[in-house]
C-alpha cells in the first residue's frame, strides 16, 4: 500500500508541473499591458515602468516562468496587484471557510444520496423511485446559486431560523456553524442528486448480479444480501465517481460563497477577477489546482482501500 | 476519385440505418419524461423565437418613477430596480441562454471532435500531448475554467461563448476519441487506406458518420451545462453585459430584494431551472437509447 502511495505521489509531479505551465501560460496571453491594467489607462510612463520592473514583467518570458515556478516550490506565490501584500496570505486566511464549506457538503450528499440510491435502485419503478428521481434530476439542474436562494429566501427571510449573511469565525464556532447550515445544504444538496443517481445505477447492476441472485436463493435476509454482498462492490465505482464530484463541487463553492457573502477561495476568486488581480488570480489557479491533485490522490488511495484488485 | 464509389455503403445499409433509427425513436418516445422534455424544449425555442410579440412591454424600457414594484395587472411578475417589466426580461432572457447555449455546443462539439478525432487517429506525439491536455482541462471544474478565461478575455457575449465552449471541448475530445481508437482497426477503414484513399476521406467518409450519433447526443446533454454555466458567470457578473436581459444577471440584481420582492431573482431562477431541466429529460432519455444497460 505505502508503495502504491508513493507511485501515485511521484505520478502527481508531472501533471502539476503542466497544469502550472498553463496557468503561467494564461495569464501572459491577458490582452494589453496587466500593468496598465492595474494602474489604468492614465498612469504615468514611471509608475508602468516601476510596476513592470516589481511585477518582473521586464524580464524575458523564460526567465519570468523560471522565477514563478521556483515561488511555487518555495510557497512563495507572488504579492497582490491591488493589496500588495503577499496572496498566500490572503488565501490562507480563506481557505479554511472553503474547506470547512466543502467538507460539510460531501457529508451532507453521503449521508442523503447513498441511502437514497439504495432505496431508490430496492423499490424501482415504485413512486418512491419516481419521486427521488425526478427531485435528483433537478438538483442537478438547478445551479447552487439557485439552491442558495430559495434556501435563503424560505428559512432566512420568512422563517428566520438561520442568518442569511455571516462573517463570524472560527473563534464564535457556535455562530460559525448555525451560519454554515444554510451554505452546506446549498452546496450539498446539488452533490447528493449526484450521489444519488450514481448509486441507484451501480446498485441496479449489482443487484442484477448471479451473486446476489444466489445470496437470496441461500435464504440469506434482504438486509443482508444489500449491506454484504450489494453494497461493498457497489462501492468502488461510487468511491471513484465522488473524486469527480468533489472537483465539482468546488466550482459550486463559488457560487455559494457569492450568494452568502461567505469568505472563501471562490469569493477571493471572485474579487480578483473583477479586480483585474493577475498575481492572486494566479496564485488562487496553483491552490485549486493543488486541492485537485491532491483529492484525486487520495480517491485513489480510498479506492484501491475498497477494492484490493486495483493494487495489482 | 474513382476509389471513392468503389467503398460506399451497400444498398441494405440504407435500410438498416431507416430501422436503427425508428428504433431510436421508439425507445425514446416510450420514456415518458424524455417525451415531458422534448415538450418543453421545443415550447421554449417558441418562446425565444417569439419574444417580442409574447412579452407584453419592451425589455429595457426604464421607469424609474415605478421601479421595485410587486406583480400588478399590466406586469405579471413586477418591475425591476430600474422599472423594467420583468416577465418580458424573462421571456428575453431566454434568447440569449438558447444562444449561448447552444453555439458554445456547437463550437465545443467541433473543436473537441476535431482533438478527439486527430489524437486517436494520427496517434504518436501528437495523440500523448492532446490527450494530456484534455485530462488536465478536465479535471478542472468548468465554472472555474470559464471564469479564468472570461478573466482572460474580458466580457462580452463572444468572449461568454468561447469560454464555455473551452469547457465544453475537452469533454467531446474524450468522447470522440475512444470510437475512433476502435474505428481506426476496422477492416473498412483498412480497405480504405488499402485503396490509397486519403486521410480526410477516410476521416469524412468513414470515421464521423460512425460516431456522429454519439456525439450529438452528448451534445444536446451538455446543452444543459452550458445554458448553467452562462447562468453562473452573468450571476458572478462575467456574463453578456447589462442592460441586456440575461437570467444570471437578474438573479443577481434581484438578489438583493429578496426579502421584500422575491420573485425579481426568483423568477428568473425558476425559468432558468426549468429550461436546464428540460434540456436534461431530453438528454437522459437519448442516453437510454444510446446505452440500454443504463436503463436498468
Amino acid at each position: 500500500m505505502l508503495r502504491f502511495i508513493i507511485k501515485r505521489l511521484l505520478l502527481a509531479i508531472p501533471t502539476l508541473f503542466a497544469v502550472l505551465t498553463i496557468i503561467f501560460l494564461l495569464m501572459r496571453v491577458v490582452p494589453g499591458d496587466p500593468a496598465y491594467a492595474v494602474l489604468g489607462d492614465y498612469a504615468t510612463e514611471e509608475a508602468v515602468t516601476a510596476l513592470r520592473k516589481q511585477m518582473g514583467l521586464d524580464k524575458p518570458i523564460w526567465e519570468q516562468y523560471v522565477d514563478y515556478l521556483s515561488g511555487v516550490v518555495r510557497g512563495d506565490l507572488g504579492d497582490s496587484l491591488v493589496t500588495r501584500k503577499p496572496a498566500w496570505e490572503q488565501i490562507r486566511t480563506v481557505l479554511p471557510y472553503s474547506l470547512q464549506l466543502t467538507g460539510a457538503a460531501v457529508l451532507i450528499a453521503l449521508l442523503l444520496g447513498i441511502p437514497g440510491g439504495v432505496i431508490t435502485a430496492v423499490r424501482q419503478n415504485t413512486w418512491v423511485d419516481y419521486l427521488v428521481r425526478v427531485l435528483s434530476l433537478a438538483g442537478l439542474s438547478a445551479p447552487a446559486f439557485y439552491i442558495g436562494l430559495l434556501l435563503m429566501y424560505l428559512l432566512s427571510a420568512k422563517a428566520g431560523w438561520f442568518p442569511a449573511i455571516s462573517t463570524a469565525g472560527f473563534d464564535q464556532i457556535g455562530k460559525n456553524l448555525h451560519a454554515l447550515v444554510l451554505p452546506a445544504f446549498t452546496l450539498g444538496l446539488a452533490e447528493t442528486a449526484y450521489v444519488t443517481r450514481m448509486t441507484r445505477s451501480v446498485m441496479l447492476n449489482v443487484l442484477s448480479e448471479d451473486y446476489v441472485r444466489t445470496a437470496r436463493a441461500k435464504g440469506l435476509a434482504n438486509r443482508t444480501v444489500l449491506m454484504r454482498h450489494a453494497l461493498r462492490p457497489g462501492m468502488v465505482p461510487i468511491v471513484a465517481l465522488i473524486g469527480i464530484f468533489t472537483i465539482g463541487l468546488i466550482g459550486g463553492s463559488v457560487l455559494t460563497e457569492e450568494v452568502f457573502a461567505r469568505p472563501g477561495l471562490g469569493k477571493l476568486m471572485i474579487g480578483a477577477t473583477t479586480r483585474r488581480d493577475y498575481t492572486l488570480l494566479q496564485a488562487i489557479m496553483v491552490v485549486y489546482a493543488l486541492i485537485i491533485v491532491i483529492v484525486n490522490i487520495i480517491v485513489d488511495i480510498i479506492y484501491t482501500w475498497v477494492d484490493p484488485r486495483v493494487r495489482h | 476519385m474513382a476509389a471513392d464509389s468503389t467503398v460506399s455503403a451497400a444498398p441494405g445499409a440504407q435500410i438498416a440505418l431507416v430501422s436503427q433509427r425508428r428504433r431510436a425513436w421508439r425507445t425514446f418516445s416510450r420514456n415518458r419524461s424524455a417525451l415531458v422534455g422534448l415538450v418543453m424544449v421545443v415550447l421554449i425555442i417558441l418562446v425565444a423565437l417569439l419574444a417580442p410579440v409574447l412579452a407584453p412591454h419592451d425589455p429595457l424600457t426604464q421607469s424609474t418613477i415605478n421601479r421595485l414594484q410587486g406583480p400588478s395587472d399590466g406586469h405579471l411578475l413586477g418591475r425591476d430596480g430600474f422599472g423594467r417589466d420583468v416577465f418580458s426580461r424573462i421571456l428575453y432572457g431566454t434568447r440569449i441562454a438558447l444562444q449561448v447555449g447552444v453555439l458554445s455546443v456547437l463550437l465545443g462539439g467541433l473543436m473537441g471532435t476535431a482533438i478527439g478525432v486527430a489524437a486517436a487517429y494520427f496517434g504518436g506525439k501528437l495523440e500523448a500531448l492532446l490527450m494530456r491536455l484534455v485530462d488536465i482541462l478536465l479535471s478542472f471544474p468548468d465554472l472555474i475554467t470559464g471564469l479564468l478565461v472570461m478573466a482572460v478575455l474580458g466580457s462580452g457575449m463572444l468572449k461568454l461563448i468561447i469560454a464555455i465552449a473551452l469547457t465544453i471541448t475537452p469533454r467531446f475530445a474524450r468522447v470522440a476519441y475512444g470510437p475512433t481508437l476502435g474505428l481506426k482497426e476496422k477492416e473498412f477503414v483498412e480497405a480504405a487506406r488499402a485503396l490509397g484513399q486519403r486521410h480526410r476521406v477516410i476521416l469524412s467518409r468513414h470515421i464521423l458518420p460512425n460516431i456522429g450519433g454519439e456525439l450529438v447526443v452528448l451534445g444536446s446533454l451538455w446543452t444543459a451545462s452550458a445554458i448553467r454555466l452562462e447562468a453562473s458567470l452573468s450571476f458572478i457578473g462575467l456574463g453578456v453585459p447589462p442592460p441586456t436581459a440575461t437570467w444570471g444577471q437578474m438573479i443577481r440584481e434581484g438578489t438583493v430584494y429578496l426579502s421584500s420582492l422575491p420573485l425579481l431573482s426568483l423568477a428568473p431562477g425558476a425559468a432558468l431551472l426549468i429550461t436546464v431541466f428540460a434540456f436534461n429529460l431530453v438528454g437522459d432519455g437519448l442516453r437510454d437509447v444510446l446505452d440500454p444497460r443504463s436503463r436498468g
